[in-house]
């Protein structure tokens, strides 16, 4: 491969940063306020004042969209932090270690990833309450799996590698050989791990705000005003549309980079 | 002086519900400053007796006495005995910082033996990725001597090289031997190889020892039929 441009890499980057670039510009500005109502009219189609319309109450949906994308993003990147940390610890610890605490926590992760997450995210706030804090924690416990299951192997494989048994006869202690040693070798999986971790959490956030369990009104978030505007889709087919096709790029963002990493990686 | 002293080891692997033997009743000492060969077919047990002598390989029963601490070990494969998230400097310095040794003694250190190894100061940011097969031998050779141990255990450290390579990497085992009095046990199923470095060689057949002596008289008077076997496939 070498040379040869890597255009997943380029567009998924690309697309990525401008979305982030949009959603961090919703939380600091918008045209309006998100959740002013009668900003404009009641379901004024896009125009010059107006980019996306508005929507039942007159907000202005690409207001709405700008810092549902923000509260979105933020809520993904809170539940990656928790899943990519707790879940490099137990797949550092279980991989290097080994041994029955190994054996218990990989059944423990095969039977949480066993579930539908959306399922388990569920229960989970049935019992917490809805709410975002709620969401971004139960969100974040499940996708500790994910992370701990991907860390746990790469680590295994570097456990056996020479240069690991070198480190131990050179006296290097445990601790330093999973950090100095093995850590440095996981970024390359993590990298990506954390992109796709990024996307589904975004799809995860959105569906439970569609489910109402997530942001709670006014504040706007991309699942629910999706959830809203099912209502208004010949009235207002603008309303859906923008906040479903918010969803969309920022997936497909997060999935070409994911590919374009994992790409270059390889190559 | 003896360096190792090895007594009645025995070692095994799990087989099932059973448990086959590696190695039975090896027995054996290393002086300082000497190169004692381990020569005998692939699946003899040779490693197993490397890995058992360096507290690598668990299943094992008898003594084994180091004279001196942290002995080394240079592996077979030169692509998977360098760290491929480090670069070469960093490599070379962790066995110093391992026993304590000030930041700049260990660069000076470092870079010293870089050159002494044939690879010269700008290879010292480069990754195990960028080298060659006989440049990472050079490097994974620099890492195990640069604590300055008093033994290292080489497990077919040239049979992965190329021929002219592996000419370099037994002149740099000398070479580095006769400046530390360092002591090797060097393995290798090569008996040409054993011959151009090795003091004394040890024939293992089936996970016992079957023959010692000193590498001249061992190749110009074998005793033991299968070192006889040995030197006839060797010719």
């Amino acid at each position: 491969m070498g040379k040869r441009t890597n255009l997943f890499l380029l567009l998924g980057g690309g697309l990525t940063a401008l979305m982030v670039g949009l959603a961090l510009l919703g939380t600091f500005w918008t045209p309006y306020s998100p959740t002013a109502m009668g900003a404009g009219e009641k379901f004024a189609p896009p125009s010059l004042a107006h980019l996306l319309g508005t929507d039942n109450f007159g907000r202005d949906v690409f207001s709405r969209v700008l810092q549902g994308m923000g509260a979105s993003l933020l809520i993904a990147a809170c539940v990656v932090a928790i899943g990519c940390l707790a879940g490099t610890l137990v797949g550092c610890l279980c991989g290097y270690f080994g041994g029955p605490a190994d054996y218990l926590l990989t059944r423990l992760c095969d039977a949480v990833t066993a579930f539908p997450s959306v399922l388990l995210a569920l229960v989970i706030v049935s019992l917490a309450g809805r709410g975002t804090a709620q969401i971004v924690v139960a969100l974040g416990i499940l996708f500790i799996p994910s992370f701990a299951r991907l860390v746990r192997g790469e680590t295994a494989r570097h456990r056996q590698a020479n240069y690991i048994q070198s480190a131990r006869l050179m006296g290097v202690s445990h601790g330093r050989i999973l950090t100095a040693h093995i850590l440095p070798n996981l970024w390359g999986v993590l990298g990506p791990g954390v992109v796709i971790g990024f996307n589904n959490a975004v799809l995860s956030e959105a569906s439970m705000s569609f489910l109402g369990l997530g942001v709670q009104p006014p504040f706007p978030s991309l699942g629910s005003m999706l959830s809203d505007s099912q209502t208004y889709l010949q009235r207002a087919p603008w309303y859906a549309l923008s906040a479903g096709m918010a969803i969309a790029l920022l997936i497909l963002g997060f999935s070409l980079l994911a590919e374009g990493l994992q790409r270059r990686r390889r190559a | 002086m003896r360096i190792l002293e090895v007594e009645h080891l025995s070692a095994w692997y799990p087989s099932g519900r059973t448990r086959r033997q590696v190695l039975e009743d090896v027995s054996f000492t290393l002086d300082r400053g000497q190169v004692l060969g381990l020569v005998g077919e692939s699946g003899c047990g040779k490693t197993t007796l490397a890995r058992a002598i360096l507290g690598l390989h668990r299943a094992c029963a008898g003594v084994v006495r180091h004279a001196f601490p942290r002995p080394q070990m240079v592996f077979q494969d030169p692509y998977g005995s360098l760290n491929p998230a480090h670069t070469l400097l960093w490599t070379l310095e962790e066995p110093l910082r391992a026993i304590g040794t000030g930041r700049k003694e260990r660069r000076d250190r470092a870079m010293e033996l870089l050159d002494r190894v044939g690879l010269g100061p700008e290879y010292a940011g480069r990754y195990p990725q960028e080298l060659s097969g006989g440049q990472r031998q050079r490097a994974a050779i620099a890492a195990a001597v640069i604590a300055r141990p008093a033994l290292v255990v080489a497990d077919e450290p040239v049979s992965a090289l190329d021929v002219t390579v592996q000419r370099q990497i037994l002149d740099l085992l000398a070479e580095l031997k006769r400046d530390d009095s360092l002591s090797y046990l060097f393995i290798s199923h090569d008996l040409n190889v054993v011959y151009q470095i090795c003091d004394r060689i040890l024939v293992m057949d089936k996970g016992r020892i079957v023959e010692e002596n000193d590498t001249d008289t061992l190749f110009a008077a074998p005793k033991h039929p299968f070192t006889k076997k040995l030197l006839e496939a060797a010719e």
